[in-house]
């Protein structure tokens, strides 16, 4: 499917990025539809014969959404960071209306990842972890940001190094240990005091 | 901006990252000195760092495009058709799951059993194929009789109502495709899921099934990280266009581009599968490397843009060297991959046996101990002996041979550990008699002032029934304390001296009593209470049942009050026994989960901490001590070859083995002072015997008397004297006269652990073991000349199959095979490729041997081959071939009658099973030590003797008769 208007996109983007909570509106069927298309790709994924290294998937919707040489993005990695948490924005809602349908009895059997929480869904699951990562926000801010970055909008280390201005090292370290606490903080339910 | 607190913590956490386990702990200890809360949080974190490696690792938007994909195949192929609400059968179909190659798979309920179901429909296209339908039906009621828990269970095979579907189990979880992204797996990981599905091919592999299709879709991660195999033998199935090639299933269909099909179908076969020749079961097993390399890279070995390239590469190309694409790989992690991967299948595995057992060393050697050359099945002491001479595989293999010598009766059948280890007697232990029962001694224990031992005597192990007795050191003679000959276990001394704790079990009602060391009646002091130790003079720490646990360790006074508990172990585990530090801070713990004795623990006393493993890797540890100064914690444990000791300095030493005896170490009860310890040391005694048709005729009269063998004329015996008990695999050859009695030592002070005779009784061939090396030497039985040596270097097992021809086992370049020569020691070939472990047994016609393989686990290490001399596929005879209990293990004797007519299977009995004109039985019981299931093969004769040797004929043959003792003694620490 193609998108009506990249440029329609870009500026909802661009307003939304501004401060403008309507453009997410606006924007959300749109990408939701390129998010389709490319779940479509998905299952033909799943097929033998075709990797698709997930990066490369979620950059080449951002490549779709925006393909404009011409737009004033500071830069492409802050780019990238708007996207991180538009696509935290519009994946949790996704989530959350998933959950919503699977209680009206559209059960979808997937599961996130399956040595971490069992039991759960996937959607489910990501909306725990939105909360938990809010939480852990409070602790450690660029911790957290690295995974907004990294989960939620897809970028490598790299890409997050450029982004944050730190060395891929302390992206890394960031990464691992937020990683560690926010899977902590699933499994174990409860607060804990930091 | 991130508080102190969290940076103090982030800092600490990334620092112990990179450490060991050992180094974390004595890093917190310092850093977190003052601040216990730290560490407690610190620890809380890392105790996920494991599970967090693979978390959030696919971005949140590959997941829920993933669920929408899933949401929309559905969406779009419930329009022309859903069965969800329907029932079919017996089974109430709940939601669809999804559509793979082989039709599409709904979540059922079966309304009969009341679970769930995955139900598989066969695609339309070829349910209305009736060729492809009975196919389907054939190939899916074979695999339902595959019942292996790493295969996915089929429960009903069904076409009802002209709908074809398999109803299997239901699984929960992942594709090891969906798992794959790009990067390689933790090793930890790849060799658990690689090692099942070996395992899982082994099974089909033993019932004739070849899966065919071996790849990453068909390889199920259930939630709890089990590999489950999907889809056996229905690649068969599905063939297209009434090819008649064993193509692998092309799972997709019609939205696969022709070259997305190719590529797919081409990207796991095996060369032969690409060339369309026959298959057999190795073709599974180079699928199966080309996904461990996929593991393991996070590449495919053979890939290229179209079908045509990666055809060209998989026929003719080596893949790029695993560890260039991930440096972390190990190097027998690679070996194990290449050899999968070898283009000729004779050159891969044989088995997927053997392929399994060497991931799981690949496996035991990552986990712990220094790394091990692998590859082949089975190694010789050579390895052993480059490495350290302490601690890690090593020692365990060397070890397994001390258990061996338990049963030295079957020594010469056992595995190749054999060999003195010079290097592994680092400590020098004297042994010092304390008691001369017998019977049996166990459960020393020393007193406070260490001037009385306490024992349970009767009792064959370290449970059963006893009495206790009181020794005064040191030449008291012993005084029995209790009369009533119960089920007794463990010993402790109350901190004044003047009573002796004991653990009464009656059935699972376990007491704790104590009697008076003076003597005077016992009393029960604590219901509910075993393994009760004084901690102060006030306190006791014991063993109790609850309704939630099994067993948890527990402090309180002799009265129970202020009972508190200490640790409570894993589910289903139980804590038996339990010692506590000098410095009254640290526990070592004891215990057992459903399989048998697990490693030891060490959990703080102040509770709250699952603690860690402790003393030897992967051992049955089952009893613990500590040095009087606490810098030195004792183990008695079963690391793969019987109870020795151990020991490991506090805290995180590595552990080293200090005792080597050809006996077993049990309980240990150390000295005030900590230069000596007592321990119970178990030795067994053998004679050996002739049968005759006028009844049992006792041979030897002392010593430790093994290996009696025949003459042809039924008029000698020969047998093999352990010379040094201490040195258990070697000893002296004897021949007796059984008309006049008259005995002689044939070789004086030449040590040999295997010998045959010639049929004609001429001639001996006998392997001489000399300073840890063994060769094989040749001489007249007139001894009218001396040994000349036949074969220098490592070789072992002779066996003469004629006058004039000698099979045996040599080492060359680590691997060990099975040769045939002339017996003046010319012409030497190999009999076959496979790098064995010992050899067992050749059949009178010479056609089959029989040899020993390691089978990679330490509780169960052997898997016994047939394999047709002059080619051809080998056959497993027994996959749980060890024999004897979780503390001892040994290998069968297997023997042919010399008129091949019966073979001879000996495990704590004898077996004798008619062959009826076979080379081999039809069948062994695949656990030789399944008495049920020997008892229902037919026409089968049951011997009570661990040890038999047919003669030459059927009314003649020798035995042993073995018998166990049990005593104390004092060993001087080093």
């Amino acid at each position: 499917m193609e998108l009506s208007g990249k440029n329609e996109v870009t500026r909802l983007l661009q307003a939304w990025s501004a401060g403008d909570e309507s453009a997410l509106d606006k924007l959300t069927p749109l990408i939701y539809a390129e998010l389709r298309r490319l779940a479509h790709h998905y299952m033909v994924r799943e097929r033998p014969g075709h990797t698709l290294q997930p990066t490369a998937l979620v950059n080449e919707v951002y490549l779709r959404l925006v393909d404009s040489p011409g737009i004033e993005w500071q830069s492409r990695s802050h780019f990238f960071g708007i996207c991180a948490r538009l696509m935290r924005r519009i994946l949790i809602d996704s989530a959350r209306s998933r959950r919503y349908q699977k209680r009206a009895g559209n059960a979808v059997h997937i599961s996130l990842e399956e040595a971490t929480i069992t039991g759960a869904e996937p959607a489910d699951e990501l909306i725990a972890l939105d909360a938990a990562l809010s939480e852990f926000a409070d602790i450690d801010e660029r911790a957290s940001r690295v995974v907004e970055l990294r989960f939620f909008g897809g970028l490598s280390v790299d890409e997050v190094a450029n982004f944050l201005g730190v060395s891929q090292e302390t992206v890394f370290r960031d990464w691992r240990l937020a990683k560690t606490w926010l899977l902590r903080r699933l499994s174990e339910g409860g607060h804990r005091a930091v | 901006m991130p508080s102190e607190r969290w940076q103090q913590i982030k800092e600490l956490h990334d620092a112990l990252i990179p450490l060991s386990e050992n180094e974390r702990k004595a890093a917190l200890d310092v850093a977190c000195r003052n601040d216990p809360e730290l560490r407690r949080e610190v620890e809380s974190l890392l105790a996920y760092e494991k599970r967090a490696a693979n978390f959030m690792e696919s971005p949140a938007y590959q997941v829920l495009a993933e669920e929408l994909g899933r949401h929309e195949t559905q969406a779009s192929s419930s329009r022309s058709e859903t069965l969800v609400g329907q029932t079919v059968s017996h089974y109430h179909i709940v939601e669809k799951l999804g559509a793979g190659g082989m039709g599409v798979v709904y979540k059922a309920e079966d309304s009969r059993l009341h679970r769930f179901v995955a139900l598989k429909f066969l695609p339309e296209e070829l349910a209305s194929d009736p060729q492809a339908l009975s196919r389907f039906r054939r190939e899916a009621q074979a695999a339902s009789a595959l019942n292996h828990p790493n295969i996915c269970t089929i429960h009903d095979v069904s076409d009802e109502g002209g709908r074809a579907f398999i109803a299997m189990e239901f699984l929960n979880g992942q594709t090891l495709r969906r798992m794959m992204s790009g990067r390689p797996f933790e090793v930890e990981q790849l060799l658990k899921i690689g090692s099942e599905v070996a395992d899982a091919l082994d099974a089909a592999h033993q019932t004739g099934i070849i899966h065919r299709d071996i790849k990453p879709e068909n390889i199920f991660i259930n939630s709890r990280g089990d590999a489950k195999v999907l889809d056996f033998g229905l690649a068969k199935v599905q063939r297209h266009n009434g090819s008649s090639s064993d193509a692998p299933t092309i799972t997709g269909g019609d939205k696969v581009t022709e070259q997305g099909v190719a590529i797919g179908t081409v990207a796991y076969m095996s060369p032969e599968q690409a060339k369309g020749e026959i298959l057999d079961t190795r073709t599974d097993l180079f699928s199966l490397g080309l996904v461990l390399y996929e593991m393991a890279t996070g590449k495919r070995a053979f890939a290229g843009a179209t079908s045509a390239i990666v055809f060209a590469s998989l026929l003719k190309e080596r893949p790029q060297p695993a560890s260039e694409l991930n440096p972390a790989i190990p190097a027998q992690l690679e070996l194990v991959i290449g050899k999968a991967l070898a283009k000729e299948r004779a050159l891969r595995y044989s088995s997927a046996a053997i392929m399994r057992s060497d991931l799981l060393r690949v496996r035991k050697d990552q986990k712990g101990g220094p790394a091990v050359p692998v590859v082949s099945p089975l190694r010789g002491v050579a390895d052993a002996e480059s490495l350290p001479a302490i601690a890690g595989m090593g020692v365990r293999r060397w070890l397994t041979l001390s258990a061996i010598i338990l049963f030295v009766c079957l020594l010469a059948t056992v595995f190749f550990w054999r060999r003195e280890s010079s290097s592994a007697g680092s400590a020098i232990v004297e042994y010092t008699q304390l008691t001369n029962f017998a019977d049996s001694v166990t459960s020393p224990a020393l007193s406070p002032d260490g001037r009385m031992l306490a024992m349970i005597r009767g009792q064959e192990s370290f449970m059963g029934t006893g009495d206790v007795y009181l020794k005064l050191l040191p030449d008291g003679d012993p005084v029995q304390l209790t009369h009533d000959d119960s089920t007794k276990l463990g010993l402790a001394f109350s901190p004044d001296g003047s009573r002796i704790a004991y653990t009464r079990a009656v059935g699972w009602d376990w007491q704790t009593w104590t009697v008076p060391v003076l003597g005077g009646e016992p009393s029960e002091l604590l219901p509910n209470a075993s393994g009760l130790t004084w901690i102060s003079r006030k306190q006791v720490m014991f063993s109790e049942m609850t309704k939630d646990t099994p067993m948890r360790l527990v402090t309180a006074s002799e009265s129970r009050a202020d009972e508190r508990t200490i640790y409570t172990p894993a589910e289903k585990h139980m804590a038996h026994r339990s010692y506590l530090s000098p410095d009254a801070k640290w526990i070592l713990a004891v215990e057992m989960d459903t399989e048998g004795w697990t490693p030891c623990r060490l959990v703080p006393l102040a509770g709250g901490s699952e603690g860690r493993e402790v003393g030897p890797v992967a051992a049955e540890c089952t009893e613990a001590a500590w040095s009087p100064d606490g810098r030195w914690m004792y183990f008695a444990a079963n690391a793969g070859g019987g109870y020795h000791l151990w020991r490991q300095k506090f805290p995180s030493g590595r552990p080293e083995q200090i005792t080597f005896a050809a006996t077993e170490e049990r309980g240990i009860a150390v000295s005030p002072d900590g230069r000596s310890l007592v321990t119970s040391v178990g030795s067994q005694q053998s004679t050996v015997w002739v049968h005759t048709r006028k009844g049992d005729q006792q041979v030897s009269s002392q010593g430790f008397a093994y290996l009696p063998y025949l003459s042809a004329n039924g008029e000698k015996l020969y047998y093999l004297v352990r010379t040094n008990p201490n040195k258990f695999v070697t000893g002296e050859l004897w021949s007796a006269e059984l008309s006049t009695g008259h005995k002689e030592k044939l070789f004086p002070g030449i040590s040999i652990s295997r010998y045959s005779v010639s049929p004609d009784d001429q001639t001996l061939v006998f392997t001489r073991n000399d300073g840890g090396h063994s060769s094989l030497w040749l001489s007249p039985l007139d001894r009218h000349s001396p040994p000349k040596q036949l074969v220098a270097g490592e070789a072992d097992d002779p066996m003469f199959t004629s006058d004039r021809e000698i099979f045996f086992v040599r080492e060359e370049g680590g691997a060990k095979h099975v040769f045939r020569m002339k017996a003046d020691g010319s012409d030497a070939q190999k009999v076959i490729p496979e790098d064995i472990h010992s050899l067992l047994a050749v059949s009178p016609d010479h056609r089959v041997i029989v040899v020993a393989i390691y089978s990679g686990d330490p509780k169960q290490p052997q898997t016994l081959f047939a394999y047709p001399v002059d080619g051809g596929a080998p056959r497993i005879l027994c996959r749980v071939c060890g024999i004897g209990t979780l503390e001892q293990i040994w290998a069968p004797l297997v023997n042919w009658s010399r008129d091949q007519k019966a073979m001879y299977v000996s495990t704590d009995k004898t077996y004798v099973i008619p062959l009826n004109g076979r080379a081999l039985p039809t069948s062994l019981p695949r656990n030789l030590n399944d008495d049920q299931a020997w008892m229902k093969k037919p026409g089968i004769r049951v011997m009570d003797t661990p040890c038999v040797f047919p003669g030459p004929d059927p009314s003649m043959y020798s035995f042993c008769k073995v018998s166990t003792q049990r005593n104390l003694y004092r060993l001087s620490l080093p």
